[in-house]
């Protein structure tokens, strides 16, 4: 089966632009889009073990409102060859409240990181990465493709799942990855994966490497299971990295950090 | 406390490995998971396993079930068997006789009961398959004997005339004991596969000792196996 | 760090070495302990809210105070935790049969502050059920916190219910018999020590910190046999009320949202409006604002002195009020309304007793308004084991046993045939959520598609001879084989056997024939992501014993009636066993 990417599509200007970088991105990795037109400004994501309420900022739409946006969603998606899927809800808590499946590889924030609300702002960094099986793409405010990508390694063996995750997506889509790293400079044995990465950069504290990373990059960054109190407030690599760059992320959760590490264990192996 | 790997203890209760991870996610089986490895009470499973009327057996890596030597292989039923030599015989049933008797483990108060058996299965239509071979064996398996197939072989002094289908005496004698039908059928099937290759045929004219013989069938199944194996 | 480590590998230890019964039980007391808490927080925080509007009930503008309320009420929820309305039950029992009991964790504590500025601005609605999702939800939480699996997070579920309960109505039995009636659906002996604890632990801590009061103390009444036999009819009276109630808040429900649609409402405005309402109702009859409780006491204890017509329109009215503030959005549970419906039922059921039969020596008036608040919470959460554990304990009266079996079965039976099913389940029926644990559709929903498919079947190309393919189906052990395209690997169609056997044994056909020519094209195919009810039903419909799984036009696997149906037993005995 083919990857599926899972968006969420809201008809503002912004929500155009987050779906071109989903268009690009299911382009680039050979996902099939998965969108989902809200009917209520929220849903749930049951996760096997957390459910993960997302509040949207559009307003509950009518029937008519619905067509329209699905409309021009598939309008968008035909734009570059792709087929459209409309996700359609089956379940719901309340009967304002739907159930978004998620069994899906990848999934657009649908939510700026920009923060707003005081508990549950940071959907895309914290939340969701924390549980989700599947890699979380935060959109850019304005569409750009990118012709490289780039890996923020922690450098400890616990964190090798980001480094897998860049690799494999960068065999997937061709392009070359340049991989960050705060600790020693990964080993990599695969050759098939090898052959992809084309500089290591490695700093520090002091010396930061934000100028080292290529103006048209996807970046993949790790996002760990942390709580609540700590992200909020306490500075972590995740806040100083959107802070400093305004390209487009990937999170990749704990979970699918496992997931991506069981490819590059079956690839190291044989 | 027992840790296995999540798809062993799978292949253990005979349930796709999805169902296995689903039901400790929701725990209705006592094991938990723990990084990909199942941890368990094995008295505690195997009771669970029982009351919910499912296989459980843990199955330990026995490379002896792959090899030549496996407990219902052709090998495995010749080593258990005699090779007889230069038997002296004044006819089939004699000659049968002879080999019955010859059968390990036999109780005596069996031996007629098998002889009769084996005359029997030779009246309706002979076991002499040709070119000089027979495989004579009991139409259907005896109660409770064998407990594991073997197969006696014997080399008659002289070709012994046998009722053959093309009419030939038989120079060589399969007295085949399976456990059950299908043990038979298979043991039938694989023995006929050597026995067609000339390389084998030579060397029964030769009238090998156990060890030539042994080793030779044994390279056969071995090649046999690995051919179905292979198989797409 | 070290110390982290050191209790993560000792929180394992206990995990996989402790007796899971033994550790249920500990999980319980710790849930027990916080749902009991939860349960004296919203008392507190009602009584809180209603001081603080105690000083302005003399103004004039004091009917706008349960609009204030009911509109900040769900404000806070629409906007400050964005949870959304609802009174919460329909949501736990949906989470306890779909998703192994995970509810939201800001479900904890946010019904506790909407039902107490709901309530204490004067609402008509009842603590119990925030209370009930607040402790299902610190259940949940727990549970998943701890990293325990489904059943025993549903178990914690349960707990926190039940603790709730029993704390905040300082009935511990009640709080048990609601969790396994109303919430799970299942009597287990695995569920219900664990659930006893937690309902013990909730009231003892509830107790200690409010002290031992039976909310509604009776008399001894002396209760005779025509009394009892009398009591059948009250439970008439109470299946009409509970009716009417349930009919009345969904009419209502439906006329708000109509209006809102119509007139672009926010939720709030809309539970300002629906406590607008109330507030006027309120200056004529000032016992239907609140939960009700006081009034409650006054009937039972034979001082509620107003004549036949009186007791029936303070009925009605009451009804209105919890209308207009559940059904417009309001936060709260229908609880605490019925129990005051319910007493203004048997009162006026006594006193139309005392009318038609002024010569037979009833019993005091009190009784009836006790056996009516039983009758019609029977009816409205059609779960009488309930209303006969919650009326005996929050009485604190054995003598009452009898008529109080009598109206609760009556009632519940009664009401039935009017509304088949409660309040709580009739939303999730009416959207075919309702999976009791060993249903059909329980145990189908468990089943994924991925563990039911058939991956053995040999995939022939559509080119492909048939000579070829007798030799391939040497070593098949299916019957069916999909074909597919040989440049794009896209399936085509499926071959069955049955298709091939008429050619089996002609040779001249094996070099002419192609399978693309003995092909079913047209097959209907299955998605991975499909429901197996869904597909079981449509494999019923068209009589197919087995259908393609196709995902991406690539064919994944077979699903067949015959290994669903050895999953599906498999699947039943686990799911129904109590170990």
């Amino acid at each position: 089966m083919n990857p599926r990417f899972f968006h969420v599509y809201q008809d503002t200007p912004a929500g155009r632009e987050a779906l071109l970088q989903t268009v690009f991105f299911c382009r680039m990795l050979g996902a099939a889009p998965v969108v989902y037109i809200p009917e209520t400004p929220r849903f749930l994501m049951y996760f096997e073990n957390r459910v993960v309420q997302v509040d949207l900022d559009c307003d509950p739409s009518d029937l008519k409102k619905r067509a329209r946006w699905q409309a021009r969603a598939s309008e968008i998606l035909a734009g570059s060859g792709l087929d459209a899927h409309f996700l359609q809800i089956h379940h719901r808590t309340t009967p304002e409240l739907p159930d978004v499946p998620v069994d899906f590889d990848y999934m657009s924030c649908p939510v700026p990181a920009s923060a707003r609300h005081f508990v549950y702002s940071d959907l895309g960094m914290r939340r969701l990465p924390a549980v989700a099986p599947f890699s979380v793409l935060i959109p850019a405010l304005v569409a750009r493709g990118w012709k490289s990508l780039a890996v923020f390694y922690g450098g400890d063996e616990k964190k090798e799942g980001v480094l897998a995750a860049g690799l494999a997506m960068a065999r997937n889509t061709g392009l070359p990855l340049d991989v960050f790293t705060r600790g020693p400079v990964p080993v990599i044995r695969s050759a098939s994966f090898k052959a992809h990465v084309r500089h290591v950069v490695a700093g520090n504290k002091g010396n930061d490497f934000w100028m080292d990373v290529p103006p048209e990059a996807l970046m993949i960054v790790g996002a760990s299971g942390k709580g609540w109190f700590r992200e909020r407030f306490f500075s972590t690599f995740k806040k100083e990295l959107r802070s400093s760059l305004p390209g487009t992320c990937v999170f990749v959760g704990p979970q699918a950090q496992e997931s991506y590490m069981r490819i590059w264990e079956r690839e190291t192996d044989s | 406390m027992k840790r296995l790997r999540l798809q062993e203890t799978a292949a253990g209760l005979d349930l796709p490995v999805h169902t296995l991870e689903r039901w400790i996610r929701q725990g209705r089986i006592p094991v938990v998971l723990v990084d990909n490895f199942c941890v368990f009470r094995e008295e505690a499973l195997a009771r669970w396993a029982r009351q919910h009327h499912m296989p459980f057996r843990i199955r330990e890596k026995d490379a002896a079930s792959q090899g030549v030597f496996c407990s219902e292989g052709l090998g495995a039923a010749l080593q258990r068997g005699a090779v007889m030599h230069l038997l002296d015989c004044k006819d089939r049933e004699d000659l049968l006789w002879q080999m019955v008797r010859a059968v390990p483990f036999l109780p005596p108060a069996m031996e007629g009961l098998l002889l009769e058996k084996l005359l029997e299965r030779e009246s309706m239509v002979s076991t002499g398959v040709g070119r000089g071979i027979a495989l004579p064996h009991p139409r259907v398996p005896l109660d409770n004997f064998p407990e594991k197939s073997c197969i006696i072989t014997a080399f008659p002094h002289e070709p012994v005339a046998y009722g053959a289908m093309d009419g030939q005496p038989v120079f060589v004698l399969f007295l085949l004991l399976a456990r059950d039908v299908k043990a038979h059928l298979h043991l039938l099937s694989r023995l006929s596969h050597c026995l067609q290759d000339e390389r084998v045929y030579a060397l029964l004219m030769e009238k090998p000792e156990k060890s030539a013989l042994l080793e030779m069938l044994a390279a056969k199944e071995k090649a046999l196996g690995e051919k179905q194996v292979n198989r797409p | 760090m070290n110390m982290t480590a050191w209790m993560k590998k000792g929180w394992s230890w206990l995990r996989t070495h402790m007796d899971p019964r033994l550790f249920m039980m500990l999980m319980a007391i710790v849930v027990g302990i916080f749902g009991g808490l939860a349960a004296v927080l919203l008392h507190h925080m009602i009584e809180m809210v209603a001081g603080l509007f105690s000083g302005y009930r003399q103004r004039a503008w004091s009917f706008l105070l349960p609009a204030m309320g009911a509109a900040a009420a769900v404000y806070f929820m629409e906007k400050i935790v964005r949870e959304g309305g609802g009174h919460g039950v329909p949501e736990v029992i949906y989470a306890v049969s779909r998703h192994g009991g995970l509810i939201r964790l800001r479900s904890t504590f946010s019904r506790i502050f909407a039902s107490s500025m709901t309530i204490g601005s004067g609402g008509s609605a009842g603590p119990e059920a925030p209370v009930v999702m607040s402790g299902a939800a610190i259940g949940s939480n727990i549970g998943r916190i701890l990293g325990l699996n489904e059943r025993q997070r549903v178990v914690l579920v349960g707990c926190g219910a039940a603790s709730a309960i029993g704390s905040i109505f300082n009935a511990p039995v009640a709080g048990m018999v609601f969790t396994m009636e109303v919430l799970l659906g299942q009597w287990r002996s695995s569920h219900l020590l664990p659930i006893t604890l937690a309902a013990v632990t909730g009231t003892q801590l509830s107790r200690r910190l409010h002290g031992n009061q039976i909310p509604f103390e009776s008399a001894i009444f002396g209760i005779q046999m025509h009394d009892t036999l009398a009591s059948a009819g009250l439970a008439l009276i109470t299946a009409v009320v509970a009716i009417g109630l349930i009919r009345g808040m969904r009419r209502m429900h439906g006329l708000s949202l109509f209006l809102a649609s119509r007139c672009h409402l926010s939720p709030w405005t809309r539970a300002g409006i629906g406590g607008l309402f109330v507030g006027m109702i309120g200056i004529f009859f000032p016992v239907v604002l609140g939960e009700g409780y006081y009034a409650v006491r006054e009937m039972i204890a034979g001082e509620f002195s107003s004549g036949i017509i009186f007791v029936l329109v303070i009925l009605l009215a009451k009804m209105l009020a919890t209308t207009f503030t559940l059904g417009w959005g309001g936060i709260g549970g229908i609880f605490a309304p019925s129990l005051v419906m319910g007493a203004m039922a048997g009162l006026l059921y006594h006193r139309i007793l005392v009318f038609l039969f002024p010569a037979v020596g009833w019993v005091n008036e009190g009784c009836f308004a006790l056996l009516g608040m039983a009758g019609l919470l029977a009816g409205v959460l059609q779960a009488p084991l309930t209303a006969i554990f919650l009326i005996f304990e929050i009485t604190g009266g054995y003598e009452v046993v009898l008529p109080l079996m009598v109206v609760s079965a009556f009632s519940t039976i009664l009401c039935r045939y009017g509304e088949p099913h409660s309040i709580y389940l009739k939303d999730l029926v009416a959207r075919d959520e309702l999976l009791r644990p060993g249903t059909d559709g329980r145990v189908l929903l468990d089943l994924r598609i991925s563990e039911v498919m058939e991956k053995d079947c040999i995939p022939v190309q559509r080119n492909m001879l048939l000579r070829n393919f007798i030799h391939l189906l040497k070593n098949s052990r299916r019957n069916y084989f999909p074909v597919e395209d040989a440049a794009t690997g896209r399936f085509v169609g499926m071959v069955h056997l049955d298709d091939v056997r008429p050619y089996l044994l002609d040779q001249m056909l094996y070099d002419t024939v192609l399978m693309e020519q003995l092909m079913h094209r047209n097959v209907m195919v299955v998605h991975p992501d499909d429901e197996l009810g869904d597909i079981l039903e449509t494999m019923d419909r068209l009589g197919l014993f087995s259908m393609p799984v196709v995902a991406d036009h690539r064919f994944m696997g077979m699903i067949s009636k015959a290994t669903l149906l050895d999953h599906y037993r498999k699947e039943l005995r686990v799911q129904t066993s109590d170990e």
